[in-house]
């Protein structure tokens, strides 16, 4: 298992943004689902070693990272795309992507081919050498996925990595996600049901903090026979373990 | 991705993850504000806006060392958050190297401004005071956020600046106290240790 | 029992003014919310606690002193650095958070949007500046401080605030950088520093003054004797006044700021606010120091310089000692203090019959200084009872004197040494005369009898360049002196009475003398 979760609790404040989540998951891609406020981002957080989590235990490529050597061994197969992208708009896409591959200790010699095969990856080839602040919205996105894959990570995790990407763009995204499940554990969170019915194995909806529903796309899908609302079968299935949760 | 390959990096690698760590930190613009703050105190010793050994004289040289720490722990400021802090374990290195390094370009380019003139206190003086300023500038990173850690240095500087006219005699305000004396230089050690201690630990607040 | 179902309370609401409720009032609420301003103020109360409260207690309960650290620029000296680097910051927002282009694409004018961030922050900085100051004078009202306080201090002081803060927010937004902030702060607190220290006559228009190098007589007796004079306030306003509208212009010229009839405006304001500081220099070009401020002649009202009629408040006794009202809590330490000189020239022929407080003639006066005029001759005795030194150095530090303020004037032995000798040599001077050695060793006697120990004497001769003789060590004058105030007081005073004419005229040689 790459990720294990017991009991886990983030609390801010007086808000637990986390309220006791137990989750297990190997390779694979993981969609957490969940609508605003449901604890996705924190759990994202605590899981890319970012915050730690206030109780419970948190084990991640069988390592424990609440513990300095192991995090950062943890740290160097991670790839992490948050929901506020960072960036100094003074750096080359190629900058952004090759100091992240060399903060993660990608060997020097594969550098440069690290970096252009992730440039390549999320399609900016054309702009490997153009500053972030000449980016649009979408490409800035992607630049940051590029920085999240160039290690080759077996954890990736992608906090709304969609947003603001054309329709193309997320179908060459979920096809990437896809690839890259095959390998690692990627555990994405969006709001965004097609992508999660289009690349996940397995789905975790969250709501108030809890773990709601845990399964695969399929079951979530029959969660909204008869029931709920939406267009698309999934996201009735989604929308009718959230009315369930909050009846 | 071997884990052995991983950890040596190789010179050319290293140098450009310097490079790349310093751009991010507007090393460069950086080191343009302080050379302003050599050109600054040469025109000020110039000028003779610094007479003597007293408190008026030490006060002015004192605004350019905290105008120049502060400089230093704006730059730890993070432009990348979160994805830059779940990363590897060359991040501390890299944050105590660009903080130590800006710190010594600090009291070189300030050196060679009070070159050939006087300056209270000399260089000894000097070093203490861009020491313990970083040092502050460096907490206030930690604790503020590296944006707004020149709070810090400015208002340890106004507060130094009242015990100057005001004749204390505490080592924390260093500044009121001889080059030599020993309980100022171990407070100064002190906050610079627990400033680049924190930073690199932790880094700036984000 | 029947239960009573009250209705249920609505949560109380305050209500806010008329103009908060407007969409131009919200923004500037929300802008009041989330200045930055608002954080970072703590620190300059806290120094100004330090610096200005404290130096300011530690001086008498006089409306006069307690002023005089603020007039010094102190309050606007500790808000400084912290209001141009808060009000940078506020500046250089929208660039780092880069929401400049969703503000500028609204239909909010760009100009009017920064104005409202910046009224924002000058608000804050003003309301604690205020309180702070408001706080100063409710104490010093509440010690049941004497005379009237003086207002001009405070609003060049809050001028002072509001064009650093202006300055600072104009300095963020054209150039933002994360290195605006402080060394916007510096430089501000550099220039500042520099003119405390400058004599020149355009220092005189920066807001921090320093009694040691500027033009501007700092005196404590200021609106005492003459009303307080306003003419360097009314320029200094001006021009930091005139500073703060041109910063506040600035931030409506640039491309994306609007409308080209609305950057017009912007440049507008900013020459209007120029013209208004280049006004300002020029007229403090023209200004003349005196004693008891400095005079700028354009703004000048004659009427300023006539003195403030008082009825003085009189001790009992011969000789009375005579204050201004305002001064009454001393009278009787300055009566004290006196009385030495006082039981031996009274009665005397020439002697004074009372002794009258004037202001004191110099820039920098003594704690005490006296002459003889008129017919019947009465002493003009000035007395410092405000301030303790040319440059005051906070609570602990010490200027010319021996103590504090309140302390000298609290204290008898200080009194005595520090007081009566400088008004008991020009007395018995005026009285007596230096020009033969008959005169000398009679001087010198009354003040050893009065308490001036020679040695001091020999002191106060050196330094203030008395018109007193001075006898040297081992010389008839000086042994005649001590016979003469070996004497019994009765004998002494008796001799005075009979023969102080012809000693005046030169009539009587040492040898005569008793």
């Amino acid at each position: 298992m790459n990720v294990e979760i017991n009991d886990l609790t983030r609390r801010f404040g007086r808000t637990r943004a986390v309220d006791g989540v137990d989750l297990r998951t190997g390779p694979g891609v993981l969609g957490l689902l969940g609508p605003n406020g449901a604890g996705k981002t924190s759990l994202l957080r605590m899981i890319a070693t970012v915050i730690p989590p206030s109780s419970g235990t948190l084990r991640l490529l069988e390592r424990d990272p609440g513990a300095a050597g192991p995090r950062r061994e943890i740290r160097r197969r991670l790839g992490y795309l948050p929901q506020d992208l960072g960036y100094y708009p003074g750096f080359t896409v190629v900058d952004f992507v090759e100091y992240f591959a060399l903060l993660k200790e990608v060997p020097p010699a594969r550098v440069p081919a690290a970096v252009a095969a992730a440039v390549e990856r999320v399609g900016l080839g054309d702009k490997a050498k153009s500053k972030l602040r000449t980016l649009s919205g979408g490409m800035l996105r992607r630049a940051g996925i590029a920085q999240a894959i160039v290690n080759d990570p077996e954890l990736l995790l992608f906090d709304e990595p969609t947003a603001g990407l054309d329709p193309e763009q997320r179908v060459e995204f979920r096809t990437l996600l896809r690839d890259l499940g095959t390998r690692a554990t990627v555990v994405v969170s969006t709001h965004l049901v097609e992508d999660v019915g289009a690349a996940c194995g397995e789905v975790v909806l969250m709501h108030q903090g809890r773990i709601a529903f845990q399964g695969t796309p399929e079951q979530l899908t029959a969660r909204g026979e008869g029931h709920g609302t939406g267009d698309a079968p999934l996201e009735r299935g989604y929308s009718a373990v959230l009315a369930e949760a909050r009846s | 991705m071997g884990a052995a390959g991983g950890r040596a990096l190789r010179r050319g690698a290293a140098v450009r993850l310097v490079r790349l760590h310093l751009l991010s930190r507007q090393v460069p613009g950086a080191l343009l504000a302080l050379v302003g703050c050599g050109i600054a105190l040469r025109c000020v010793l110039l000028l003779h806006w610094v007479v003597g050994d007293g408190a008026a004289a030490q006060q002015t040289p004192l605004l350019i060392e905290a105008a120049a720490a502060s400089v230093v722990a704006v730059a730890a400021r993070n432009p990348f958050g979160e994805s830059e802090r779940s990363t590897g374990r060359w991040l501390p290195y890299l944050r105590v190297g660009s903080a130590l390094a800006l710190t010594g370009a600090v009291v070189g380019l300030l050196a060679a401004g009070a070159a050939g003139a006087h300056l209270p206190g000399g260089c000894w003086e000097l070093l203490r005071s861009v020491a313990g300023l970083t040092g502050i500038g460096l907490l206030s990173a930690a604790a503020l956020g590296g944006a707004v850690s020149w709070v810090g240095p400015l208002a340890y500087t106004v507060v130094a600046e009242f015990a100057l006219a005001a004749a204390w005699r505490t080592p924390w305000i260093w500044v009121t106290r001889p080059g030599h004396d020993t309980g100022a230089g171990l407070f100064v050690v002190l906050v610079l240790l627990a400033g680049v201690v924190l930073i690199a630990l932790r880094g700036p607040r984000d | 029992m029947s239960a009573v179902l009250l209705p249920a309370r609505a949560p109380r609401r305050i209500a806010l003014p008329g103009v908060l409720r407007t969409s131009a009032g919200r923004l500037l609420r929300l802008e009041l919310r989330r200045s930055p301003m608002l954080w970072i103020l703590p620190l300059a109360v806290l120094v100004f606690w330090l610096d200005t409260y404290r130096s300011t207690m530690v001086l008498p309960p006089l409306w006069g002193s307690r002023a005089l650290i603020l007039r010094q620029g102190s309050a606007a000296d500790d808000f400084a650095p912290f209001v141009i680097g808060a009000a940078a910051w506020a500046g250089g927002r929208d660039r780092r958070r880069g929401t400049d282009e969703q503000v500028e694409a609204t239909a909010l004018p760009r100009w009017a949007a920064r104005l409202t961030t910046c009224t924002a922050a000058l608000c804050w900085a003003l309301l604690a500046n205020l309180l702070c100051v408001a706080v100063l004078y409710g104490v010093t009202a509440a010690q049941g401080a004497a005379g009237r306080p003086l207002w001009w201090p405070v609003a060049v002081t809050e001028v002072a605030v509001l064009a650093f803060g202006a300055a600072g927010f104009a300095a963020g937004t054209l150039l933002p950088s994360r290195f605006t902030a402080p060394l916007a702060a510096i430089v501000v607190a550099l220039m500042l520093r520099q003119t405390l220290r400058s004599g020149g006559t355009f220092a005189l228009l920066s807001p921090t003054v320093s009694p040691m190098y500027s033009l501007e007589a700092l005196r404590p007796d200021a609106g005492v004797f003459t009303p307080y004079l306003p003419d360097l306030s009314i320029t200094r306003i001006l021009f930091m006044g005139g500073a703060a509208v041109a910063a506040l212009g600035l931030l409506g010229v640039q491309r994306s700021c609007g409308a080209i009839g609305l950057r017009r405006a912007a440049a507008a304001v900013v020459a209007v606010g120029l013209a208004a500081s280049v006004t300002a220099a020029v007229l403090v070009g023209t200004a003349k120091s005196t004693a008891t401020g400095v005079v700028v002649p354009a703004l000048h009202d004659a009427a300023d310089d006539r003195p403030i009629p008082a009825v003085l408040v009189c001790s009992s006794g011969a000789v009375p000692v005579c204050l201004n009202p305002v001064y009454r809590r001393y009278l009787p330490a300055a009566t004290a203090a006196l009385d030495p000189l006082r039981r031996e020239v009274a009665g005397l022929p020439g002697a004074p019959v009372r002794m009258d407080q004037v202001a004191a003639p110099e820039r920098f006066p003594q704690v005490a200084a006296a002459r003889i005029t008129g017919t019947p001759p009465v002493a003009q005795v000035s007395f410092d009872f405000g301030y303790d030194g040319a440059v005051w150095l906070g609570p602990g530090g010490q200027g010319r004197g021996c103590c504090s303020a309140v302390q000298l004037w609290s204290s008898a032995a200080y009194l005595h040494a520090q007081v009566l000798p400088l008004v008991a040599v020009p007395v018995v001077d005026g009285l007596v005369g230096h020009a033969g050695p008959a005169q000398q060793a009679v001087s010198e006697g009354l003040l050893q009898a009065v308490g001036v120990p020679s040695d001091e004497l020999a002191v106060l001769v050196a330094v203030q360049a008395a018109p007193a003789g001075l006898s040297g060590p081992g010389t008839p004058v000086q042994a005649a002196g001590q016979r003469f105030a070996a004497l019994p007081a009765a004998t002494r005073h008796a001799w005075l009475t009979a023969h102080l004419a012809d000693l005046r005229a030169g009539r009587i040689t040492l040898d005569q003398l008793p």
